[in-house]
C-alpha cells in the first residue's frame, strides 16, 4: 500500500555531491512531469508529492518494499517516513459549549477533596466534556463545601479537568460515567520533586558577582522567597510605582529564576527587576510597554532579560528593542510559544533572541494530574520518560529547550503552584544564563555592548546537554545541569 | 485617533521631535522614553505631518502581544469567562 515517506541524503539535509545528489537532482526533474514518477533502478517506483530543495528533501508516495529497498541500497539517500503530530486540541473556558438543564442534561456533582486533610476545596474550576472534539460540556466552580455541579448531556464523560486553587495540583480523568464523584487533590509538596527539581536539584549561582535579571511580565510578587530589587509598570496611563503582580504570571516566572526559601529557583537569591508590561484590565502588552520595559532594563543594569510572552505579527519596535537590548550586553530569552507545535512565535524568532522550547519528563508530576495531557511522542529522547512538551512551539529558531511541564514556582501573596508552559522553560533558561554567567565574571566584567551578549549567549549554547530530540525541537539542548 | 510609537534611531534632537509635534493639531504625545522613543495619539493627517517633519524618526502603530496563555484550560485559580 502507498504511504508518503521523505527522501533525504543518507545524512544532513542536502547532498553536496555524488550518486546521491544525481538522484535527488532526477527527482526534482520528474517533479515537474505532467506525471511526477520516477522508477529507481532496483528499488522501485515513487511518485513525488513534493520538492523542498533540489538536492534535498523530497516528499514521496511508494510501496514499503520500496522504502526498504531505498534503504538497503548502496545509494547514499534514505526514506524516512512521514510523521504527524497530532495537534492537542486547546480548549479556551469559553468555548465549552454547555447544553444546560433545559436540554435534557445530568446533573453531575464533582467533590474536591484535600488529599491529605479530606476537607473541601473551594475555588477548584471543573470543567467536563462528554465530546472532547466537539468542545460539548460544562464546567463549574466548587464552592465551600468543595462542590460543583456540571450539567451533562449523555451518559458518559469523555475528559474531566480539575484545575486547582493555589497550592494544589490539578487533576485528570477520562471516560466516567456522567454520575457524581469526588477528586482527591493531592496538595503541593514544596518537597516534590517537579521537573525543575529533577534536572537541577542543585545549581552554582554565585549570588556575591551581582547578576540582575529584568522579568517583562504581568508584574511581580509579593513573595517572601523573591529578592525583587525594584520594579516599574510601563503600561502607559498607569502609574509606575505599581508593578506588583495583578496576575500570577509574572510571580511564577520569577520564581523559578531565581526563588529562595520554600522553593529554590535556578538562581537562588538572584536579584530580580520586574517591569509590569501587562496592563490591569487584562489586555495584551503593547509593544511601547514592551520597548520602554527593555530600555529601562538596559539602563537599570539587568544582564538577562526574560519575555514570556509571544503571539502576534512581526513588529519591528519589538525587533528593534531586542536588537537594541543585545547591544547593551544583555541576553534576551524569550518563550517560544504555546501553539502547539506550530512555528516560534515572535518575539521568539526574531534575531537576537533566544528562544526556548518545553520539555517535559513523566513522574515528575502527580499520576492522574493535568499535566498528563502535556505528554506527546514523538520525537522520542534518549530518556524514554522524557519527552517535548505537546504544546511547545518548535522551529529552526529554538535556541535551547528547558523543563516547562508540571513547574513549581511562587505565586503572589506566598502561594506555590504547578504551571506549564513556554513561558515556564524561558525563566528556567534565565536562570540557568544567571548561574552560568555568575561562574563567568570575566564575561560579567565586559563593557556592555554587543560582545557581551554574544558571550552570555554563548554560555549557555555552549554548556547545553542534548535531549535528541532534533534540533528544531531542542536547538543546542537543555543547560547542562552538570554545569549550570 | 490611533496611537503610534516613534523611534529615535539614536541620532535625532528629542526636545526639537518634542516641539514640532506639539506644534502639530491633532497629535498628543502621551508618553516618552528617555529620548529614544515617543507615544503619540494622532489623527492619520497629523501622523503623516509628522513623518514629513522628522524623516529620521522611525514610526509604527502601537500593537499588543496578547497576555500569556497556559496550555490547556488552565490555571483555574485565574480562569476568566
Amino acid at each position: 500500500m502507498a504511504q508518503q515517506f521523505i527522501i533525504l541524503p543518507s545524512s544532513g539535509l542536502t547532498a553536496d555531491s555524488g550518486q546521491g545528489r544525481e538522484m535527488l537532482l532526477e527527482m526534482a526533474a520528474a517533479s515537474h512531469g505532467a506525471d511526477p514518477r520516477i522508477t529507481l533502478a532496483g528499488m522501485g517506483d515513487v511518485r513525488i508529492l513534493d520538492v523542498v530543495q533540489e538536492t534535498g528533501a523530497k516528499l514521496v508516495e511508494t510501496d514499503e518494499a520500496t522504502a526498504a529497498a531505498i534503504n538497503q541500497s548502496a545509494v547514499p539517500i534514505r526514506a524516512l517516513p512521514l510523521v504527524e503530530y497530532p495537534k492537542p486540541r486547546i480548549f479556551p473556558h469559553a468555548e465549552v459549549r454547555a447544553l444546560g438543564a433545559g436540554a435534557g442534561a445530568t446533573a453531575m456533582v464533582v467533590s474536591c477533596r484535600d488529599g491529605s486533610t479530606g476537607g473541601p476545596v473551594a475555588g477548584a474550576t471543573v470543567i467536563g466534556f462528554t465530546d472532547f472534539a466537539n468542545n460539548f460540556g460544562d464546567r463549574a466552580v466548587t464552592d465551600a463545601q468543595g462542590q460543583a455541579t456540571l450539567m451533562l448531556a449523555g451518559n458518559s464523560v469523555e475528559r474531566l479537568y480539575v484545575y486547582p486553587p493555589a497550592n494544589y495540583w490539578g487533576a485528570y480523568r477520562a471516560g466516567l460515567p456522567v454520575a457524581n464523584l469526588s477528586i482527591d487533590l493531592e496538595p503541593v509538596d514544596l518537597a516534590y520533586v517537579d521537573c525543575v527539581r529533577h534536572y537541577y536539584g542543585a545549581t552554582r549561582f554565585d549570588p556575591a558577582v551581582g547578576v540582575t535579571v529584568g522579568v517583562l511580565d504581568s508584574g511581580c510578587g509579593p513573595h517572601p522567597d523573591l529578592n525583587l530589587m525594584a520594579g516599574c509598570a510601563t503600561v502607559t496611563g498607569e502609574s509606575a510605582q505599581d508593578w506588583s503582580d495583578y496576575d500570577i504570571h509574572g510571580t511564577h516566572v520569577s520564581g523559578l529564576i531565581g526563588a529562595s526559601g520554600g522553593l529554590r529557583g535556578m538562581a537562588p537569591g538572584v536579584g530580580i527587576r520586574a517591569y509590569r508590561v501587562f496592563p490591569m484590565n487584562g489586555d495584551g502588552a503593547t509593544n511601547y510597554a514592551v520597548l520602554k520595559a527593555m530600555f529601562l532594563a538596559a539602563q537599570q543594569g539587568c544582564d538577562i532579560i526574560n519575555l514570556s510572552l509571544g503571539g502576534g505579527p512581526f513588529d519591528f519596535v519589538v525587533e528593534e528593542a531586542i536588537e537594541d537590548a543585545c547591544n547593551q550586553g544583555m541576553l534576551v530569552v524569550v518563550a517560544a510559544g504555546n501553539d502547539d507545535r506550530s512555528a516560534v512565535s515572535y518575539p521568539a524568532a526574531y534575531q537576537g533572541a533566544l528562544a526556548v522550547s518545553a520539555l517535559g519528563r513523566e513522574t515528575t508530576f502527580p499520576a492522574g494530574s493535568v499535566e498528563e495531557g502535556d505528554v506527546l511522542r514523538p520525537p522520542q529522547a534518549a530518556d524514554p520518560l522524557e519527552f517535548l512538551a505537546a504544546f511547545s512551539n518548535v522551529g529552526p529558531e529554538i535556541a535551547v529547550a528547558a523543563p516547562g511541564v508540571g513547574t513549581l514556582s511562587t505565586l503572589p501573596n506566598g502561594d506555590y503552584g504547578p504551571l506549564s508552559g513556554t513561558s515556564m522553560a524561558a525563566p528556567v533558561v534565565a536562570g540557568a544564563a544567571a548561574c552560568l554567567l555568575s561562574q563567568n565574571p570575566a564575561v560579567f566584567a565586559m563593557p556592555r555592548n554587543r560582545s557581551r551578549s554574544q558571550a552570555i549567549y554563548n554560555l549557555v549554547v555552549q554548556n547545553c546537554a542534548r535531549r535528541h530530540f532534533g534540533s528544531t525541537f531542542e536547538g543546542f539542548g537543555m543547560p547542562d545541569p552538570a554545569v549550570v | 485617533m490611533s496611537r503610534y510609537v516613534l523611534l529615535n534611531p539614536g541620532s535625532e534632537d528629542v526636545a526639537a521631535a518634542i516641539a514640532l509635534v506639539g506644534e502639530v493639531a491633532g497629535a498628543t504625545i502621551l508618553d516618552r522614553t528617555d529620548g529614544r522613543a515617543l507615544l503619540l495619539e494622532a489623527e492619520p493627517e497629523a501622523l503623516e505631518r509628522i513623518r514629513e517633519r522628522l524623516p529620521g524618526w522611525q514610526v509604527a502603530s502601537e500593537t499588543r502581544t496578547a497576555k500569556p496563555r497556559p496550555p490547556f484550560p488552565r490555571p483555574a485559580w485565574k480562569l476568566e469567562d
